[in-house]
């Protein structure tokens, strides 16, 4: 799990309490004694929650989605792909761009607006973690080169000249953080 | 990098108040439907809202459109499928009635009675069609409006405004869900406008065509009787010849003109009834499903461990189906329980019911038609014949009473199942996989 997700995963709560009660979430405190619980549980237990929310018309307006897939343009330029993924105040240091085994994976978060006074008057734009996997239909050579731009992620592959003998393949591509 | 319990902690407590106030309903929540409830048309007001401002542009439209197609179509197809049921009960009965009928005229105190003969073939054949055209009504209704339901609904949808905000498949999906909601209530709405005054119309028919045709057919009958050397059955064959036409001619007609406005005054009911709701009972399920299924991926397997996790398609998924296994239960429970004992006492009861009514006279008819015929008293034959009195009339009145006493229980307890299932869903907190969830309890 990615470690700042916990923290984005207690924001959402926050907001649909807000959304439910118009005030703060209360600072809650575990009793003495009382187990500690499974990650695995905790994250059922948000889901769980997400789905009440989001199954309540009235509700759901107000607290944006959480988790997404990140909408993408794919081009193709020769013997090259450029890969366009929208993901909206994305900072780059919160994207991973995976390329193995022909296939690329764009992965991150994009964080609420952490910590602010605010009450979400309406949510639409999904936050939380987001995840997308692409398969590439030739073989990948060198360097993804990696960009991130008015809410646009860039990933450019270079293409194998061996391209048309290549059916999934399992190249595996260099990936550019930053 | 290891998370820190007291983090999770946290969260989970915090999930667990989020919770409660989900389910108590907050001061938000009461009575409002958001923030943008006071918009025009468009997604203002939030699904609901939208939902019923979608229903109210279309329904009317749909309404149209059930009116201009269905009813015409189901009354031809329903006249016709009864036709051809009136048609064969007459070829295979005919013989045995009339020859009963003849049989229970000469036991009258001054001899042959036309009379008495016209009397009892009409009662009976009277009896036997209207039974026989209520089964080609109840069997044929749902074939005779189906195709034409599903057009008119999923046109009228598709050509509305619902095509132009959700789309054409969208539209198509929420025709098709109309046309499901509708068709069970338009089956039944129609068989029982149908079954009103129907017995009447049959006898009285049935009792005219013989009155016109009997005395002349018997006469027939008699003259071929005794130009083919003294066998009966020659006459019975002449009075069933001649009578046949004449009354699968009168009793089609008649139940032809009433089926017009017996399916009129079903579809009529029904779609006061049911259109509404029904229509924005799918325009909401697909509005749930659009919300559920946001964010789809267009190209490659998209999803992932976080999307899977969290994705709301999954959440919503599981919600359904613990929803829908509730329901499922409850009704099995409840419908069960209530209807063994219901339908041991109903059986009981019209089995009682047409005993009184019919076997004393088909034993009296059985026994009477083995001595006119010289066959004695064979079981086996005084058997057949009372079998053949009664059987018809047994199984008719057993099978109406269950779809009768199945159809009110069904109506009283669906709505109880569901109301049940989903506050019990919402007291255990199992509104997703069926799983408590920790610390409410």
């Amino acid at each position: 799990m990615h470690p700042e997700l916990i923290e984005i995963m207690r924001d959402q709560v926050c907001t649909i309490y807000r959304a439910v009660t118009g005030t703060d979430m209360p600072t809650v405190e575990a009793a003495d004694g009382e187990p500690e619980p499974a990650l695995e549980e905790v994250t059922r237990s948000f889901a769980e929650l997400e789905a009440m929310a989001r199954t309540n018309p009235a509700l759901s307006e107000r607290v944006p989605p959480f988790s997404f897939t990140p909408r993408l343009d794919v081009f193709l330029d020769g013997e090259d792909l450029l890969i366009e993924a929208a993901v909206p105040g994305v900072d780059r240091k919160d994207v991973t761009v995976e390329c193995a085994d022909g296939t690329v994976v764009i992965s991150g978060i994009r964080r609420g607006r952490h910590g602010s006074n605010e009450r979400t008057y309406s949510g639409e734009i999904p936050y939380g973690p987001f995840y997308r996997a692409l398969r590439v239909p030739f073989p990948m050579s060198g360097e993804a080169a990696v960009d991130l731009d008015r809410g646009l992620l860039r990933v450019h592959l270079k293409g194998s000249p061996t391209k048309q003998e290549h059916a999934g393949g399992n190249t595996s591509t260099k990936v550019t953080q930053s | 990098m290891t998370l820190a319990t007291h983090e999770v902690q946290q969260l989970n407590l915090a999930i667990q108040a989020a919770m409660r106030a989900v389910r108590t309903g907050g001061p938000q929540l009461a009575g409002g439907l958001g923030p943008q409830s006071s918009g025009g048309f468009g997604k203002a007001g939030g699904d609901g809202a939208w939902a019923q401002q979608l229903s109210d542009l279309v329904h009317e439209r749909v309404r149209e459109a059930i009116r201009d197609r269905v009813s015409e179509t189901a009354r031809e197809r329903l006249a016709a499928s009864t036709r051809k049921r009136i048609h064969e009960a007459l070829r295979r009965r005919l013989s045995d009635d009339i020859r009963a009928a003849l049989i229970e005229g000469q036991g009258g105190p001054e001899g042959f009675d036309l009379d008495r003969v016209e009397a009892k073939l009409s009662e009976r054949l009277g009896d036997a069609l209207h039974d026989r055209v209520l089964e080609a009504i109840r069997d044929g209704a749902g074939d005779a409006i189906h195709e034409r339901l599903n057009t008119a609904c999923r046109e009228a949808v598709v050509n509305s405004v619902v095509a132009q905000h959700l789309g054409r498949d969208e539209a198509e999906q929420i025709g098709s869900k109309v046309r499901e909601s509708l068709e069970p209530e338009l089956r039944e709405r129609i068989a029982i406008a149908a079954r009103e005054g129907l017995k009447e119309e049959v006898r009285e028919r049935v009792h005219k065509a013989v009155r016109e045709r009997l005395s002349e057919a018997i006469r027939g009958g008699l003259s071929q009787m005794q130009t083919g050397g003294g066998d009966p059955e020659s006459l019975i064959a002449v009075v069933r010849e001649r009578l046949s036409e004449a009354v699968e001619e009168r009793v089609a007609e008649g139940v032809k003109e009433r089926l017009r406005e017996a399916v009129r005054n079903g579809v009529e009911e029904s779609l006061e009834n049911r259109l509404q709701a029904a229509v924005r009972s799918a325009i909401s399920e697909r509005l749930m499903a659009r919300q559920f299924g946001a964010g789809a991926p267009r190209f490659g397997p998209g999803g992932g461990p976080l999307a899977g996790q969290f994705g709301p398609a999954a959440m919503g998924g599981a919600m359904m189906d613990s929803l829908r296994e509730r329901i499922g239960e409850n009704l099995r429970e409840r419908v069960a329980e209530d209807m063994s004992e219901r339908l041991a006492s109903l059986i009981k009861e019209r089995l009682e019911s047409a005993q009184r009514e019919r076997l004393g006279a088909a034993v009296r008819g059985a026994l009477a038609e083995q001595i006119a015929l010289g066959g004695g008293f064979d079981p086996d034959q005084i058997a057949e014949a009372v079998r053949d009195r009664i059987a018809d009339h047994l199984c008719d009145t057993v099978v109406n009473g269950i779809r009768e006493r199945l159809t009110d229980s069904l109506r009283e307890h669906l709505t109880a199942s569901v109301r049940n299932a989903v506050s019990q869903s919402a007291m255990r907190g199992e509104t997703l996989g069926g799983t408590p969830i920790a610390g409410l309890h």
